[in-house]
């Protein structure tokens, strides 16, 4: 009997899960880059392109060039700066763009997939995967890599996070199931698993404070605030926001007066914003003569050395942090609900006041915290969405 | 002294080979030592890279060395390296391929030189696993390696290196395992007396007389795909029709995967004698059958090769002919072997000269097994493992109070401030940046 075939979306996240399934079904993911990774951990994958011939490329223009040749009738009706924009550029902007979905569409069309595994509704091809899947009865999985929150916005249906286009979801926890019932998915399709990219949290054996603080270039008696540095992410509709700047830039004012009173800093950066984001998390501190140390790496050595850690709101990471029962939580906004997480302003005043606080208090129980996001914090959620794909597929079939 | 040491293997069962050296076997020595302290586990990288898993956790935590074999070349790969090296146990790479030589004759050479990879920025860039392949050594503590020219090639990517070359399975070689009647470093040798058959193998009349070549001159190899340019480039080739023309009854028997050669050897159908790929524990036998043993090399790629093939042939009691250079510069004083230029007619004298004295050169052969035995099997080089595993930890050790890598700490003058004065708001220029570790990027 032939193996099912699988699409996975590229997301580190979902490498547990398909070492589960590598042996009992055929993988293939988005990009050769993934499949050339996988392969060398000696998990068989192949790429989607693997599935296209010599004429999909033609093939996908002249299917770009047909729906941009559609494209005058719907602009005409956009006004202002944006209509006369598109106006003018429409065809050219559109037209690689479209032949690029063009090529996915095509190469699911040969490849047939009894599954489709994606991390988010974001990006147009993974979007275009989940709509081929909805149009041709493929199951699509929705794993999501982040728990979304209200954030910078008004209302629901205001970020691109916001969308809906998998025909099934694997819910981190109560909370995100019912973050999508709300953007209305029916909740027979939706199924708490947990994340897994929170599975290696838990349980998780930790440094002592004073040898992660050595490792860290941090004295090892000292109070310790980490600092969660994060960068901008534009998904919001109504426009974009630099308040995570601001926030970053006040805390280091605040730090300044800390110093004074023997309070050490370290600031974990984004892995995933880049060097110059780094950089500019450093020569901030620099600037605001804040004695400080800065790693996109060691998160967990981060936690490990700090006291308290204070992130931008909305950040998953304090989801991670979490895990930790030493540490004391602080964010600017979201998580309203969840108590044994403190609020601070973004304002010089109250955030200096709320730091110095949160120094004084000891840390509450966040369990309570964990299993309204992540559900059963018991390590196995990547077992739970694998044996989720077994179901979609075999349903399928 | 003894260690607890962690190996990483990278191969999977269809191609095991390297990991069978670099990685089972000296873990198995360890745990047949392990009165001495000895310790050693194996994992595989894709469990590995599943660092804070509580399975992984349990295995790898008494570890006091990390060996990482070959397949740095993955970020997930660099987080586990990281997370175990900021854990405080030292984490080495193990090469014994020189992957940035590959030939175009191999079919791995896509694969690390021309596939697209992600960089550190997270930008997608043409450049192979090779680069990446950087970026894991600059992640570890240092590299290992059984190539001393491997060693130099990468000294500017890695902190640290180590020479450490492949050694042989006692029980495979026809060694007994050792005892508690054993001194160290000298088990094997009391027990193998001149001019005695070596116990567990068999005669090699008996060996080629089950293979119907009891009357032929066995000329033999095996190998894997990688050595397609090594006969064609060392001179054996052409070598081979001259000497076949005149000597008759030699028969030559290749062994293992490359059937490319094997199509191509310039001989009738009646000289020559394909042997598949054996379990490499029953590699011993088939080598026992050769009359003489091949050991061409071509070019950089193959100059960076270990002696497995010259130390195995001194195991089996087989006089060989191989190629001079840096891969077996170490067995040059070797009686029974004849080492010497990549040139036809060097391989035409040096084969003439063992065919015509065949008698002599096996005789100096099994004289000098013993030897082999002293030198090349594991179990009497505890020692060498010994000093390289306390030179890895104490190397690792000096670095301790220095930065994790990837750390960087921003000071004020460049030197530690009392945090209980008034601190005024640093002058630009006066503030100094301290990268932590090797950024690596």
């Amino acid at each position: 009997m032939p193996k099912p075939k699988i699409l996975f979306s590229h997301h580190p996240l979902l490498l547990p899960v398909i070492k589960q399934l590598a042996k009992e079904a055929e993988i293939i993911v988005t990009i050769p880059n993934a499949a050339g990774q996988l392969n060398s951990l000696d998990i068989q994958a192949k790429a989607l392109k693997d599935f296209t011939t010599t004429e999909t490329p033609d093939l996908a223009f002249l299917w770009a060039g047909e729906v941009v040749a559609a494209l005058p009738s719907i602009v005409q009706v956009i006004n202002g700066g944006v209509g006369e924009w598109l106006k003018q550029t429409a065809y050219p902007f559109y037209y690689p763009r479209l032949a690029d979905l063009g090529f996915i569409v095509l190469a699911l069309d040969n490849l047939k997939p009894d599954l489709i595994v994606i991390h988010n509704d974001v990006e147009s091809s993974l979007r275009t995967m989940a709509m081929w899947g909805q149009a041709n009865g493929v199951p699509v999985l929705h794993v999501p890599h982040a728990i979304y929150r209200f954030v910078n916005r008004t209302e629901f249906g205001t970020d691109i996070h916001d969308m809906i286009t998998a025909s099934y979801m694997a819910a981190a926890g109560p909370f995100q199931k019912q973050w999508y019932i709300k953007l209305g998915m029916n909740p027979d399709n939706i199924f708490e698993t947990g994340m897994p990219h929170f599975d290696p949290w838990v349980n998780r054996p930790r440094l002592p404070k004073d040898v992660a603080r050595q490792k860290l270039g941090l004295s090892p008696n000292k109070p310790t605030i980490a600092y969660g540095g994060t960068w901008g992410q534009n998904t919001n509709f109504l426009g974009v926001s630099n308040e995570w700047q601001v926030c970053y830039l006040m805390f280091l004012e605040c730090a300044r007066e800390l110093a004074k009173q023997g309070v050490q800093f370290v600031v974990s950066c984004h892995p995933n914003a880049g060097e110059q984001n780094w950089g500019w998390h450093a020569k901030q501190a620099q600037q605001a003569g804040v004695e400080l140390s800065v790693s996109p790496s060691h998160f967990e050595v981060i936690l490990d050395a700090a006291d308290i850690y204070f992130a931008y709101g909305g950040s998953n990471s304090l989801l991670e942090a979490a895990f930790n029962p030493d540490i004391r939580l602080l964010t600017t906004h979201a998580y309203e609900d969840d108590i044994c997480v403190g609020k601070i302003a973004i304002e010089p005043e109250p955030m200096l006041a709320g730091l110095k606080h949160a120094l004084l208090s000891a840390p509450p129980p966040k369990t309570a915290m964990l299993t309204k996001y992540l559900g059963e914090c018991d390590g196995l959620a990547g077992r739970r969405v694998a044996e989720l794909c077994r179901r979609l597929y075999a349903g399928k079939n | 002294m003894g260690y607890k040491v962690i190996f990483v293997f990278a191969d999977n069962a269809n191609e095991w080979n390297c990991s069978q050296w670099r990685s089972l076997t000296p873990s198995d020595c360890f745990n047949r030592h392990q009165d001495k302290g000895w310790q050693g586990k194996l994992i595989h990288i894709s469990d590995f890279i599943n660092y804070l898993a509580p399975h992984i956790q349990d295995w790898l935590k008494p570890a006091d060395v990390i060996i990482v074999q070959r397949n740095v070349i993955n970020k997930s790969v660099y987080d586990a390296m990281l997370y175990w090296r900021g854990m405080g146990k030292p984490v080495v790479v193990d090469l014994d391929d020189a992957y940035h030589f590959l030939p175009y004759s191999n079919p791995a050479r896509p694969f690390w030189f021309e596939r697209p990879f992600d960089t550190p920025e997270g930008n997608i860039e043409p450049g192979g696993a090779i680069r990446m392949l950087e970026e894991g050594l600059r992640n570890s503590n240092g590299l290992v390696s059984p190539n001393r020219l491997l060693l130099a090639d990468w000294v500017y990517a890695s902190k640290n290196s180590y020479y450490l070359q492949n050694f042989a399975e006692p029980g495979w070689w026809g060694v007994p395992p050792p005892g508690p009647w054993h001194k160290p470093g000298e088990y094997t040798y009391r027990w193998y007396r001149q001019g005695q058959s070596i116990s567990g193998l068999p005669p090699r009349s008996e060996a080629k007389k089950q293979r119907g070549l009891q009357d032929k001159i066995v000329i033999g190899w095996g190998g894997s795909l990688s050595h397609y340019d090594s006969f064609w480039g060392s001179g054996l080739m052409q070598a081979i029709p001259i000497l076949t023309q005149k000597f008759s009854q030699i028969t030559w028997i290749l062994c293992g995967a490359e059937q490319r050669l094997f199509e191509q050897f310039p001989v009738p159908d009646t000289n020559k004698f394909y042997q598949p790929g054996v379990p490499p524990q029953l590699w011993p036998q088939v080598v026992r059958t050769f009359d003489i043993g091949l050991a061409p090399l071509f070019g950089p790629y193959d100059q960076r090769r270990s002696w497995i093939k010259g130390i195995e042939y001194g195991l089996a009691g087989v006089p060989w002919v191989g190629t001079e250079g840096e891969t077996y510069k170490e067995l040059q004083p070797w009686p029974a072997a004849i080492q010497g230029p990549e040139t036809a007619l060097f391989w035409q004298n040096a084969l003439t000269e063992m065919i015509v004295n065949l008698d002599r050169w096996q005789a100096k052969a099994n004289d000098n097994v013993g030897v082999a035995q002293h030198n090349f099997i594991i179990d009497n080089n505890l020692p060498v493992f010994e000093n390289v595993m306390r030179q890895i930890i104490e190397d690792a050790a000096a670095n301790q109070n220095v930065l994790l890598p990837n750390v960087l700490r921003v000071t004020l003058n460049g030197k530690e401030k009392d945090n209980r004065e008034e601190t005024n708001a640093a002058e630009p220029g006066l503030v100094t940046i301290q990268p932590g570790g090797n950024t690596g990027r």
